[in-house]
């Protein structure tokens, strides 16, 4: 499968409308916004990579709210929101392994760490590929951070990488 | 008879939505009893009656190979049937599964219809079923 920015946008889109009712959008300039949220995600395996995502807390609310079929103002909604951003991320990470990379290899997935914004994950690696993307989840802008090793970068290109 | 149910996830969020989706299901339930890990998960089995486990893989302390591998070592849950719901996609890893004895798989994200039509079926089926062959329904 060739991997492209708009195939990970295309699971991103289908992942997320489909575990949280949010239509996922690709803003055509970089939005302005303050997360104050960050989440982190690692995967060891035949390759080594990061995903981190930035974003508002309100974002969480969002999709705690749609995952449970509540209002956003349910405290519940509220209380869940750290959790919702996390398994958001965990559920997009195991779909872009299985799409890209196709269900003959075996990979270790983290745990999603879900924090502050000040609390920047570790990052001891020299990654070998960093991209950047920006979408819009219901109008909300997230971050999305992809770090890769120099063992995949070494089957991609900047905007194009062949997953096998 | 109700059924009792353990659901193991550690996202808080996906077992309140796990929990909301089985109140779709035509099944009998009986108590919903909920664990963060497989650690968790064990000691609620130790004491309480469950007829069925829903659980995830990735998980903190004990994941969900090892927690389903300690079930079917014991022989006083051997026979409790399992249900994998996970983003999991590797072909390896749910052979193994399936070899340890889970008998249905339901990839994250889901939609609440196809929860309930694999608890449906597992539910339905007679007790002696799950002692032998495992069945499987979404590998």
């Amino acid at each position: 499968m060739t991997v492209t920015v708009r195939n990970l946008s295309a699971t991103i889109s289908e992942v997320i409308e489909e575990l949280a009712l949010v239509v996922v959008e690709e803003p055509e300039t970089r939005p302005e916004f303050s997360p104050d949220t960050v989440a982190w995600i690692e995967v060891t395996g035949s390759i080594t990579g990061q995903i981190i995502v930035r974003c508002r807390r309100e974002l969480g609310i969002l999709l705690a709210s749609n995952l449970l079929g509540i209002d956003p103002e349910d405290a519940q909604a509220q209380e869940k929101a750290s959790d919702a951003i996390g398994e958001m991320l965990n559920v997009i990470c195991g779909n872009l392994i299985t799409n890209f990379f196709g269900a003959e290899k075996t990979f270790n997935v983290s745990i999603p760490r879900v924090a502050d914004i000040e609390s920047a994950p570790e990052n001891n690696t020299n990654w070998a590929m960093q991209e950047t993307f920006f979408f819009l989840f219901d109008s909300h802008p997230i971050e999305f951070v992809l770090n890769v090793s120099p063992a995949l970068s070494a089957q991609c290109s900047r905007k194009e990488c062949h997953g096998r | 008879m109700a059924t009792n149910i353990l659901i193991v996830d550690d996202s808080a969020t996906i077992r309140a939505m796990v929990k909301k989706s089985l109140e779709l299901t035509l099944v009998d339930i009986g108590r919903i009893h909920e664990a963060g890990d497989g650690i968790a998960a064990l000691a609620l089995l130790a004491d309480h009656k469950v007829d069925l486990v829903l659980a995830d893989i990735n998980m903190p302390r004990l994941d969900g190979v090892q927690l389903v591998t300690t079930m079917k070592r014991d022989p006083a849950l051997a026979n409790v049937p399992i249900i994998i719901i996970s983003t999991e996609g590797s072909k390896e890893r749910l052979n193994i599964l399936r070899e340890r004895g889970v008998v249905g798989f339901l990839h994250k994200p889901f939609r609440p219809e196809q929860l309930k039509e694999l608890i449906s079926k597992i539910v339905e089926l007679p007790n002696d079923s799950h002692s032998e062959e495992p069945v499987s329904y979404d590998f």
